[in-house]
């Protein structure tokens, strides 16, 4: 299937021509964007570290889950949409990026993971999380600090 | 030999060079600072909404304390070593940058803000760690810690735009 008539229309858009043509716009949204994901990795960074129980051992799993998911959440969608209009901005570029689409993969496979896997890991009763708790873990890190590194790479290759 | 002289100096230096040159490994270390302000920052984060008394409710503000911090040190390791080599390697546009400036006068601050309150208030935490609301001192240390560090981290990013 021929991608490029998509991107080409959001590269097209009136917000990303707006973002594009404003010189603090990128900036501003792409700032916006790293606090955000400073917020989402680092949140989900800490539930995996305290379920593989390295540096948090004393407070419950369940309790981390309880106190950190409304901040997962609204970073989540603060990265979103600060991510979509910084896509939309330069959406051509993105078409040529031999890092976007593997950011992108990783980004959908890293939060189906963490609403579904992660999220019930994180809900048992056991304060250390499941016995496959540290499995789903490590697997969480991995594709959140994927998607970090690919973004990352955006801005290199 | 004025500042500029000695920032010349040393990203002119060998290591500093092949650094800044390098294909490779400049964007790996560059992607390690990002991604170590998660390591970091979120369990500042939390502390500071502890302080705040919104997250954390339940728990003695020591105990999240004496579980996060451990973390934040490991994650201000990192930054502070992957930090001390991009300076490295481009010490004279950090030299030019009001940015640059903007984010060492912030983290300036913010390490200030650190010493007061483990010197102070965080020494008697055992008299206040259950008290709902925290008092004012620590709400003062947490707001602080949220402003000043997103600010470090705003100017740290405006700083590699060459605005």
């Amino acid at each position: 299937m021929d991608t490029y008539p998509f991107f080409q229309w959001c590269n097209d858009t009136g917000l990303g021509t707006a973002i594009r043509n404003v010189t603090w716009a990128f900036p501003l949204i792409e700032t916006i964007h790293i606090l955000s994901l400073t917020v989402l990795l680092g949140s989900i960074l800490l539930m995996d570290l305290r379920m593989l129980g390295i540096g948090i051992r004393r407070i419950p799993v369940s309790r981390m889950q309880n106190q950190l998911s409304t901040y997962i959440n609204v970073s989540l969608v603060v990265s979103i949409v600060t991510g979509v209009m910084l896509f939309l901005s330069e959406a051509l570029k993105a078409y040529d990026n031999l890092a976007f689409r593997p950011k992108i993969t990783l980004l959908l496979l890293a939060v189906i993971f963490h609403y579904t896997v992660h999220n019930k890991a994180t809900s048992s009763v056991k304060p250390g999380g499941p016995g496959w708790g540290k499995v789903a873990a490590v697997v969480s890190l991995f594709l959140w600090f994927g998607v970090g590194a690919a973004g990352r790479a955006i801005g290199f290759v | 030999m004025s500042i500029v002289d000695i920032c010349q100096m040393l990203q002119d230096m060998g290591p500093a060079t092949s650094l800044r040159e390098s294909q490779f490994m400049f964007p790996v270390i560059e992607g390690s600072h990002l991604l170590g302000l998660a390591l970091m920052m979120a369990p500042v984060l939390m502390f500071d909404l502890r302080l705040l008394g919104v997250l954390w409710k339940k728990e003695p503000a020591s105990e999240i304390r004496n579980q996060f911090m451990p973390i934040t040190v490991a994650g201000g390791l990192l930054m502070v070593s992957t930090g001390v080599l991009l300076f490295w390697s481009e010490a004279v546009k950090c030299y030019n940058s009001t940015y640059f400036r903007v984010k060492v006068v912030m983290l300036i601050l913010a390490t200030i803000n650190v010493i007061i309150f483990h010197s102070t208030i965080d020494r008697r935490i055992n008299e206040w760690e259950n008290d709902s609301p925290p008092p004012s001192r620590a709400k003062l240390a947490g707001i602080m810690s949220i402003l000043l560090w997103t600010g470090v981290i705003f100017a740290g990013r405006y700083t590699a735009y060459n605005l």
